[in-house]
C-alpha cells in the first residue's frame, strides 16, 4: 500500500493531531465536524489516549483546560455555534497561557444557521471571540495535506508560546476527501513544560499554579503586558501566506481556505485569457500576513477580497493596504459557495474588461 | 442479464468515504443505458448520515439523464435528519422499476435499511459492499470482514457481492485496483462473496480491464466534485 491515504478533512485533522502526540480529546457533536470526534473516539483508545464526549461544549473546553494544565497535548473541535459556547474557556486558556489546539469547522450563521459551509466566524477567530485582551494563533488550511501539516505545526506553536491555536476550516474542508500523507515534519525546539501541574515530585517541590485570576491591578497589568509582548513576537515570527502569480499581478485576489481554491480556478481561467491576476492567500489569519502584502504592493493596482461571509477579512486587508489601493469585496453567505465564474466576472469588472 | 447486477434492486453500502454515492449514481446510469429510455430507474438516497456530497445534490442533473432521485423534499433536503419519504417503499415494491439504493456510510448509515427489511426478502436484491482499501479502517481483510458483519447486523439484510473501488482520487493507478483486488480476493475466500465489479474513471478503465480480465468494470463519471473542480467527466457507462 502507498503512503498516501484517502481521508475526509475531519478525519485527516484528527489523525494528524494523534501523530503530533495529542492523547486527549474532549468534544461535543455538531455538524459538519462530527467525523472528527468520531474518529478520535475510535482511534485514541488504540494509542492509549483518552476521548470524552462531554455533556456540552462548555464542559469540553474546560476539560481541555485541565489536560493542557497538566502538560498534555490536547484538542477539541466544534462548529460555529459550539465554538461560541467555548469562548469563555478559550479566554481562560489564553489568560492562563495554556497550549491547546481548537478546531472550528465553520457552518452558515448567525445563530443555528445552516449545516452548509461558511467563513462568517473570521471576526470571532481573529479579533478575540471571548473577553479580554488576548490573541489566538489562527491557521486556515486550504487543502487536506495542508490541514495535516498545519495541525502538526499548531501543536508546536501552542507549546512554544503557551497559547491556544485555532485551526479555522469550513464545512467543505471538513467534509471533502483528498489523499494525504503523514510526513515527518521538522520539529521545533520546544521549551520544557516546567510550568505544568504534574505533581510536586516533578518540579522540585515547587508548587505550580494554573490560573487566570489576578486580583491585584498592578499584577494583572504586568500579566497583560507579558501577553502583549508574546503576541508581538508571534506577529513577527508566525505569519504564513501563499502568493500565486503575484509577480506581475495588477489585481490581487485575497482569499483563504476553500474560497482560495475556487479563486485559483478562476485565476487559471483569467490567466489563460491574458489577465494579470494573482492570489494572496493568508494561511495565518492571526497574525495577519502583512509581510506578504508588502511584497505585492509595488505592482498591484487593486485588491479584491473574496469570502464566504458578508465581508470580514476585508477589514484586515483594508488596514494593511491603508488606503494606498482600492480594496474591493465579493462574498456569498448562507452556505452558498461562490463559483469560479462568479469570481472571474468580479475580477473582469474591476479591471474594466468588457 | 447484465453482469453488474442480478436483481431489480441494487443496494450500495460500505464504510463512509468508500465511494458509494459515485458508484450508486453510475450504476443507476448503467441500468438506464441497459434497459433503455422507457425504463424507470430510481436512485434512492437513504443517506441520513452524511450531509455534503449526496445523491440528492444532483437531483436536477440526474433527472435530465433519466434518473429519478428519491430523497427528502423541501427544507429536509438540506438537513441531516432521519426523515425519509414514503415513496421509497413504493419503488421497492414496483416490479417495473429499476432501483438503486445509496445508503449512508458505516453500520450507522446502514441502520436505516432495517426499516425496509420486510420490503426486501432475501434473494430479491443485490447488496454490494463498496470497498476502498486506501481508506482508514478498511485497509485490511479483517477490518473488511468486521464491517460486513456490522452492516449486516444493523441492516438486517445480507451483503451479496463486493465492489472494488480502490482509489486515491486523481492519483489512482491501475496497479492500485490490482492491489485492492488482492485484498478482495482474500475476502472472497473468507466470506464466499464474489466481486461483482471494479469501478474506476474511464481514463484507466482499459488498463484495469487488462489487469483484471475476469471482473467487469463500471466506469465512473464523477459527480461529487468540489466547487473548484473544472470540467466534468460523465461516463456512467459499462
Amino acid at each position: 500500500m502507498k503512503q498516501r491515504v484517502l481521508m475526509k478533512g475531519n478525519e485527516a485533522i484528527a489523525e494528524a493531531a494523534i501523530r503530533a502526540g495529542c492523547r486527549f480529546f474532549f468534544g461535543y457533536p455538531i455538524t459538519p465536524q462530527n467525523e472528527l470526534p468520531e474518529y478520535m473516539s475510535r482511534r485514541l483508545p488504540e494509542v492509549g489516549g483518552t476521548f470524552v464526549q462531554a455533556e456540552s461544549e462548555v464542559s469540553a473546553i474546560n476539560m481541555v483546560y485541565g489536560a493542557a494544565g497538566a502538560g498534555a497535548r490536547v484538542m477539541t473541535s466544534s462548529s460555529s455555534p459550539g465554538i461560541s459556547l467555548k469562548q469563555e474557556g478559550i479566554s481562560y486558556m489564553a489568560g492562563a497561557q495554556l497550549p491547546a489546539v481548537i478546531v472550528n469547522i465553520v457552518r452558515g450563521g448567525p445563530g443555528l444557521g445552516s449545516i452548509q459551509p461558511g467563513q462568517g466566524d473570521y471576526f470571532q477567530s481573529v479579533k478575540g471571540g471571548g473577553h479580554g485582551d488576548y490573541r489566538l494563533v489562527v491557521l486556515a488550511p486550504a487543502n487536506l495535506q495542508e490541514a495535516v501539516d498545519l495541525v502538526t505545526e499548531a501543536f508546536d506553536i501552542a507549546d512554544l508560546y503557551r497559547n491556544p491555536v485555532l485551526i479555522l476550516g469550513d464545512g467543505l474542508l471538513g467534509q471533502m476527501m483528498e489523499p494525504v500523507e503523514f510526513r515527518q515534519s521538522t520539529p521545533r525546539e520546544l521549551p520544557a513544560k516546567d510550568w505544568a501541574t504534574t505533581g510536586l515530585c516533578n518540579h522540585n517541590g515547587q508548587k505550580n499554579v494554573i490560573n487566570s485570576l489576578v486580583l491585584h491591578a498592578i499584577d494583572l497589568e504586568a500579566h497583560n503586558i507579558h501577553l502583549q509582548e508574546k503576541y508581538a513576537l508571534i506577529k513577527v515570527a508566525e505569519q504564513k501566506a501563499e502568493l500565486l502569480h503575484c509577480d506581475d499581478a495588477e489585481l490581487v485576489v485575497v482569499a483563504y481556505g476553500s474560497t482560495a481554491r475556487i479563486v485559483k480556478t478562476a485565476i487559471a481561467q483569467l490567466r489563460d485569457q491574458g489577465h494579470r491576476v494573482g492570489l494572496l492567500r493568508p494561511i495565518s489569519l492571526w497574525p495577519f500576513p502583512e509581510d506578504a502584502f508588502a511584497k505585492v504592493m509595488p505592482v498591484a493596482k487593486d485588491f479584491l477580497c473574496v469570502e464566504m461571509s458578508a465581508g470580514q477579512m476585508v477589514e484586515d486587508v483594508k488596514l494593511v493596504v491603508n488606503g494606498a489601493r482600492p480594496v474591493h469585496f465579493y462574498g456569498r453567505m448562507g452556505g452558498i459557495v461562490p463559483t469560479p465564474n462568479e469570481i472571474a466576472t468580479q475580477v473582469l469588472q474591476i479591471m474594466g474588461v468588457k | 442479464m447484465n453482469s453488474l447486477w442480478h436483481h431489480r434492486v441494487s443496494i450500495i453500502t460500505g464504510s463512509y468515504g468508500s465511494g458509494k454515492t459515485e458508484v450508486a449514481i453510475n450504476l443507476s446510469l448503467a441500468k438506464r443505458s441497459f434497459y433503455g429510455n422507457e425504463a424507470i430507474v430510481s436512485l434512492i438516497d437513504v443517506d441520513i448520515v452524511n450531509l455534503y456530497f449526496r445523491s440528492r445534490d444532483k437531483f436536477e442533473e440526474l433527472a435530465k439523464r433519466g434518473i429519478h432521485v428519491i430523497a427528502p423534499a423541501g427544507d429536509l433536503r438540506h438537513a441531516d435528519l432521519p426523515a425519509l419519504p414514503a415513496s421509497i417503499s413504493g419503488s421497492l415494491h414496483d416490479t417495473q422499476q429499476q432501483v438503486v439504493l445509496d445508503v449512508g456510510g458505516d453500520p450507522a448509515g446502514a441502520t436505516v435499511l432495517g426499516r425496509y427489511q420486510a420490503d426486501l426478502p432475501e434473494g430479491s436484491y443485490d447488496m454490494i459492499l463498496v470497498v476502498n482499501p486506501y481508506r482508514p479502517y478498511t485497509d485490511n481483510v479483517d477490518a473488511m470482514q468486521r464491517l460486513i458483519s456490522a452492516i449486516e447486523s444493523k441492516s438486517r439484510l445480507r451483503i451479496t457481492a463486493l465492489c472494488n473501488n480502490s482509489n486515491l482520487m486523481g492519483f489512482t493507478t491501475p496497479e492500485d485496483l490490482l492491489r485492492g483486488q488482492d485484498l478482495l480476493g482474500e475476502l472472497e475466500v473468507r466470506t464466499g462473496l464474489p466481486t461483482a465489479f471494479v469501478s474506476c474513471v474511464p481514463a484507466i478503465a482499459p488498463a484495469v480491464s487488462v489487469m483484471l480480465p475476469n471482473v467487469p468494470v463500471l466506469q465512473l463519471g464523477l459527480y461529487m466534485l468540489p466547487p473548484w473542480a473544472t470540467g466534468n467527466n460523465y461516463a456512467g457507462e459499462v
